[in-house]
C-alpha cells in the first residue's frame, strides 16, 4: 500500500507540474501582455517600460522565466503582484480560508442531508418520501451552480432578507449546488447496501433502525462514498469559482476574476495552482480514508 | 419524460435554426422608449435595459449558446477520435504516454483551468474571435474523456472476427482504421456528443456570465445573464432571468433525454 500511497503522490506532483506548466505556455504564447498595459497609460515613458520589463524578467526567454518561478514556488515565493505590488503568497493566505470554510461547512452540511434524504429514499423507494426526494434531486441537478447563484442573489436584493455577501447566502448557495449529486449516490449506496443479505439478516434478527444504519448499512457503502467525497470537494471548489464571482464574495474565486481582468499573472497561475494542490489533496485524503475502511482496496 | 425531453430540445433547436424567420424583431434592434418594459402584447417577454425584445435575443442566443456548445463537442471528440485511435492502434508507447496524459487532463481542476488559459486572451475580442476562442477553449480542454472512451471502444472493435480477417487478407492498418473502426465508433460517439454538448452549452454560458466568453453584442444565453450580474444593484426584473430558465430547461430536458448515456 505504500507503494500505492507514494505512486499517487508522485501523480499529484506531476499534475500540478503539467497545470503550472500549460498556465505558464499559454500565457507565454498568447498576444499581449502586462507591458501593454503600461504602455497604454499616458506618462509611460520607454525607460519605464523597459525598467518594467526588466522587474517582470520578460527581456529573458519564457522556458527561462518557468524555471525561475517553478524554483521560487517550490520554495514557497510565489511572486509579486502586478497590481497591487503586493507578494501573492499574502494575498492568497488572505483569500483561502474565506474559499475554504465555507466549502467545508457546506460539503458537511450537504453530505449529511444527502445521507438523511438517500437513506429516507433507499428505505421506502415508492412512499411519497422517496418520490419527493426524487424530484427534489431531479430539480436541482438541473439547476447549474450559475443560475443557482443568480437566483440566490435576486432573492436577497428583492426580499432584503440577507445583504448579498453574507456568509450564510454563500454557504446555503454551495450546500444546495452540492446536494442533488451526492443525494442520487447515496440513495444508489445506501439502497444496494439495504438489500444486500447481511443488513436482511439483521433486520430479521431484530436490528432496529438507528443501530441498523450505523453498523450494518453504512460500513457497507462507506466505499463508494469516500471515493466520492474526494470529487465532491473538487465538484464544489469549482462551483465556488461562480458562486464567489456572482455573489461578489471576497474569495479565491474573487481574487482570480480580478486577477483575470487586470491580466496579474502571477495571481492567476499562484490560483489555479492552489485549485490544484487542494484536488490533488482531497483526493489524497478521500483514497487513504478508503484505504483503512475497505482492506479489499489494499488487495 | 424521454419522449417530451427530447421533443422540447428539438424544437429549440429548430428555433435557434431558424430564428431569423420566427424572432419577432431583430436581437439588436432598440425600442428606446420601451426600456426596461414587462411582457406585453408587442414584447412577449418585454424588453431589456436597452430597450431590446427578450423574446427574440433568447432566439437568437440560443444559435450562439447550442452553437458553441455543438462546435466545442465535434472539437473534442475530433481530438479524442485522432488520439484514442492513437492509443489504440499506434503501439504501445503512444499508448502509454496518451494514456498518461488523458489521465492528467482528467485531473486538472477543469474550470480553474479554463479560466486560466481565459485569462491569457485579451478581454475584449471581437465577437466572431470570440466565440471561435471560447470554442476552442472549451473543445481542446475537454478531449480527454472521449479519447479514452474511443481507446477502448476500439480495442474491443479490433479483436473482432471481421478485423481479424481484414488482417488476414493484409489490410493495412490506415486501411483497418478507416474501414472497420472508424464507421463501428458511431454508436459510441453519438451519445457522448450529447452529453458533451450539454456540459459546453453550461461552460460557455458559465464564462460568457463572467465577462469572459461571449459578450454584447452577442445574445447569448450566459451574456444576456452576465448583463444582469452588472446591473444588479437596482431591483432586476423578473422576465429578465428567461436564459436563466431556458438554460435549466434546456440541461435537464438533455439530462433525461440522454440518461441511458450518462450511466
Amino acid at each position: 500500500m505504500k507503494g500505492s500511497l507514494g505512486k499517487k503522490l508522485a501523480r499529484g506532483a506531476a499534475m500540478l507540474f503539467a497545470l503550472s506548466f500549460l498556465t505558464f505556455a499559454m500565457e507565454a504564447l498568447a498576444p499581449g501582455d502586462y507591458l501593454d498595459i503600461i504602455r497604454a497609460s499616458p506618462e509611460a515613458t520607454p525607460e519605464t517600460v523597459r525598467a518594467w520589463e526588466r522587474r517582470l524578467q520578460l527581456d529573458r526567454s519564457w522556458p527561462e522565466r518557468y524555471l525561475i518561478w517553478l524554483g521560487a514556488a517550490a520554495a514557497g515565493d510565489l511572486g509579486v503582484s502586478l497590481t497591487s505590488g503586493l507578494p501573492v503568497r499574502g494575498l492568497l493566505e488572505e483569500r483561502v480560508a474565506r474559499t475554504l470554510w465555507p466549502n467545508l461547512t457546506a460539503l458537511v452540511s450537504a453530505w449529511t442531508l444527502a445521507l438523511a434524504l438517500g437513506y429516507a429514499a433507499a428505505r421506502r423507494p415508492h412512499s411519497a418520501a422517496g418520490a419527493a426526494v426524487r424530484l427534489l434531486e431531479a430539480l436541482l441537478l438541473s439547476v447549474p451552480d450559475v443560475i443557482l447563484a443568480l437566483g440566490a442573489l435576486w432573492l436577497a436584493v428583492q426580499t432584503g432578507w440577507l445583504p448579498t455577501n453574507s456568509v450564510v447566502l454563500f454557504t446555503g448557495v454551495l450546500t444546495l449546488n452540492a446536494l442533488p449529486a451526492l443525494v442520487a449516490h447515496a440513495r444508489s449506496s445506501l439502497g444496494a447496501a439495504l438489500r444486500s443479505e447481511c443488513v436482511e439478516a439483521a433486520s430479521v434478527l431484530g436490528v432496529r433502525a438507528p443501530r441498523l444504519f450505523l453498523s450494518y448499512v453504512l460500513p457497507l457503502a462507506a466505499a463508494p462514498l469516500i471515493a466520492l467525497a474526494g470529487l465532491s470537494f473538487g465538484r464544489a471548489f469549482s462551483a465556488s469559482l461562480i458562486v464567489e464571482a456572482t455573489l461578489g464574495w471576497p474569495g479565491l474565486g474573487g481574487l482570480l476574476m480580478d486577477a483575470i481582468h487586470s491580466r496579474d499573472t502571477p495571481v492567476v497561475a499562484a490560483v489555479v495552482g492552489l485549485s490544484g494542490a487542494m484536488l490533488v489533496a482531497a483526493n489524497l485524503a478521500a483514497e487513504s480514508a478508503r484505504t483503512v475502511l475497505d482492506a479489499r482496496v489494499t488487495r | 419524460m424521454k419522449r417530451i425531453s427530447r421533443a422540447w430540445l428539438l424544437l429549440v433547436a429548430a428555433s435557434a435554426i431558424l430564428a431569423d424567420a420566427i424572432a419577432p424583431y431583430q436581437p439588436h434592434e432598440q425600442f428606446r422608449e420601451l426600456a426596461n418594459s414587462p411582457p406585453s402584447g408587442s414584447h412577449l417577454l418585454g424588453t431589456d435595459e436597452n430597450g431590446r425584445d427578450v423574446l427574440s435575443r433568447l432566439l437568437h442566443g440560443a444559435r450562439w449558446s447550442i452553437g458553441a456548445g455543438a462546435a466545442g463537442a465535434l472539437l473534442s471528440l475530433g481530438a479524442g477520435l485522432a488520439a484514442g485511435l492513437a492509443a489504440a492502434m499506434a503501439g504501445r508507447r503512444v499508448e502509454r504516454m496518451l494514456l498518461w496524459l488523458a489521465d492528467l487532463f482528467l485531473t486538472l481542476p477543469w474550470l480553474y483551468l479554463l479560466f486560466g488559459v481565459r485569462s491569457m486572451l485579451p478581454l475584449d475580442l471581437r465577437p466572431e474571435i470570440s466565440f471561435l476562442a471560447v470554442v476552442a477553449l472549451i473543445g481542446l480542454l475537454g478531449w480527454a474523456a472521449p479519447a479514452r472512451l474511443v481507446r477502448s471502444a476500439a480495442l474491443e472493435i479490433l479483436q473482432s472476427g471481421y478485423v481479424l480477417a481484414a488482417r488476414g487478407f493484409g489490410a493495412t492498418r490506415l486501411h483497418i482504421a478507416r474501414r472497420h473502426v472508424l464507421p463501428a465508433l458511431g454508436a459510441v460517439l453519438a451519445p457522448q456528443f450529447f452529453i458533451l454538448l450539454s456540459r459546453y452549452v453550461l461552460a460557455e454560458a458559465s464564462l460568457s456570465f463572467l465577462g469572459l466568453g461571449l459578450g454584447e453584442p452577442i445574445p447569448s444565453w450566459g451574456a444576456m445573464l452576465g448583463s444582469l450580474r452588472q446591473s444588479m444593484a437596482g431591483a432586476m426584473s423578473w422576465w429578465l432571468l428567461a436564459p436563466a430558465l431556458m438554460l435549466a430547461l434546456f440541461l435537464a430536458a438533455s439530462n433525461v433525454a440522454f440518461e441511458e448515456g450518462n450511466q
